[in-house]
């Protein structure tokens, strides 16, 4: 297929962006790809690791004052240790260290930070935020197209799933 | 049961599609700064976890330190396990399905590695497979997630879908005019890296380079597998154009190529496992040209074959010394018969 930008030379590359929440896909072709505006400049795995300038900076700027002398419950890792070797020591450590942790996953993953994939069936909770998002989606989506009876329902299940996730019960909707 | 490595097709230049999963256990440290203990209780939670699957293509359970030094080569080769859990030194564990397609590595720099290969274009596939075993470990095991930074992990360069996916490609012609670092820095705007499989850095040789995704989250798995496999589709493309051109080009020149290669490979009396990959990747070269018999046996699963660790452990040999000449015989009887 021709490419989206020019129209002229054939399509090369298939991008998928996501930007503050939003996703777009594009089809370019080698030359519009080299001057996109767009690009993404990932920083790469080994400068980042390597203590990459932006790293102690990066911390610098989300350190809370209480943080210098925080470590995680569940693992012990220090934040200095965080920021030497750039890993978290356990799970906890992503909550523990939380600014630390987005600033270092909005630099390797190219400015995302939400996770939009796979839900483990485990996460319970993950999956009901995940299904209210979805629900508030299409009510918004029903309402742009007119189908009120259709975001009436879809207004009821939503307003199921929040009041049963408020009482910690899990009230599933009507589909 | 076939290995994986058996069923390619020297048609391709597309040799295999792979899918890595990172996994951890919700309230245990990394395997960094994991106890032994810890770690023990681990292998031993995933290994009672995958008891449970009665599928076609059993799993064998191999603890690390059963496993001697040449062997763990040979399974790094094979890409089974990497480099890392082979020099890993406490407690650690690989279970690897018997067609070699599924292997997970367990402490790695994650609690659990799922990975499943195909040979050819099967990215699909391959995903559908790590996330039938990823479901079955969850159920049990209960993995670290969470609802804004998805699958959590060792680094933060695996969190979200924890998704790698890749394509082990066979791009002579691309490698030949020079054209693999311009492939680098276009992709590479888009998170995509591509590298050299035998070798390392600029020495890399056989032609054969993997290309990957480095973005794992902000992406559903579907956006990633699309992606990557419309990316190797249009690399593969180009290899194809600037083969037939070259080959058009010169054709007399092409063949002659070919041809010396496999008079060498054919009747050499000892070579080196870099001569042998180089050789047997031009040999491939010359059936997707057209230029020798498409009967010949599959040219991917002789490269696994005549690799040192494999090949000393397959033919029982212990002095190093005698691998080049076992080598060469084993290339002698499966090309010319």
């Amino acid at each position: 297929m021709l490419c989206q930008q020019c129209g002229q030379r054939e399509a090369e590359i298939y991008l998928v962006q996501t930007l503050n929440g939003e996703k777009t896909q594009t089809h370019l072709c080698a030359q519009c790809a080299a001057n996109s505006a767009i690009t993404m400049t990932p920083i790469s795995f080994a400068s980042f690791l390597q203590g990459f300038v932006d790293a102690p900076k990066l911390f610098g700027e989300c350190a809370q004052p209480k943080q210098a002398e925080a470590s995680c419950p569940l693992c012990g890792q220090s934040l200095t240790e965080l920021s030497r070797t750039g890993k978290a020591g356990c799970p906890s450590c992503y909550k523990t260290f939380a600014p630390q942790m987005a600033a270092m996953i909005r630099s390797v993953q190219a400015g995302n930070s939400k996770h939009i994939g796979k839900i483990p069936q485990s996460a319970g909770e993950a999956r009901a935020c995940r299904e209210l998002e979805q629900y508030k989606q299409k009510l918004s989506e029903a309402v742009a197209k007119e189908e009120f009876e259709e975001a009436a329902k879809l207004r009821d299940a939503i307003r199921a799933l929040e009041g049963g996730t408020a009482d910690g019960k899990m009230v599933r909707g009507e589909q | 049961m076939e290995k994986w490595y058996e069923e390619n097709s020297n048609a391709s230049s597309i040799l295999s599609s792979r899918i890595r999963l990172a996994r951890n256990f919700s309230e245990r440290p990394f395997p960094k700064g994991a106890n032994d203990d810890e770690r023990l209780e681990m292998i031993d939670k995933t290994a009672k976890t995958l008891a449970q699957y009665k599928g076609a293509d059993p799993l064998s359970m191999n603890l690390l330190d059963s496993i001697d030094r040449v062997s763990r080569q040979a399974l790094v080769d094979k890409h089974l396990i990497s480099p890392n859990l082979a020099a890993e030194k406490r407690p650690a564990c690989v279970f690897i399905s018997r067609s070699e397609k599924t292997s997970l590595m367990v402490m790695e720099e994650d609690h659990i590695r799922i990975q499943a290969i195909e040979a050819g274009d099967n990215i699909t596939k391959a995903y559908e497979r790590a996330s039938a075993f990823d479901d079955l470990l969850d159920e049990e095991i209960g993995y670290a997630f969470d609802g804004q930074w998805g699958y959590l992990t060792s680094c933060p360069t695996n969190a979200g879908t924890g998704l790698r996916a890749s394509y082990m490609l066979h791009l002579p012609y691309l490698e030949a005019m020079g054209q693999i670092s311009n492939i680098a820095s276009s992709i590479g705007k888009f998170g995509y890296t591509i590298r050299g499989t035998f070798g390392e850095g600029s020495g890399s040789y056989g032609s054969v380079y993997q290309i990957s995704n480095q973005i794992t989250m902000g992406m559903t798995e579907e956006d990633i597998l699309r992606s990557i496999q419309s990316l190797a589709g249009e690399i593969v493309e180009k290899e194809r154009y600037l083969r037939e051109r070259e080959v058009a080009g010169n054709p007399l020149g092409a063949e002659d190529r070919v041809w010396r290669v496999y008079g060498l490979l054919t009747n050499a009396r000892q070579m080196t496992e870099k001569e042998a990959i180089t050789n047997l990747s031009l040999l491939k070269t010359g059936i997707m040209a057209g230029i020798i018999d498409q009967s010949l046996p599959n040219i991917y699963d002789l490269i696994v074959h005549i690799r040192t660790a494999t090949l000393s452990k397959n033919e029982g040999i212990t002095d190093m010394a005698e691998v080049p000449a076992a080598r060469a015989a084993y290339l002698r009887k499966k090309l010319a018969g």
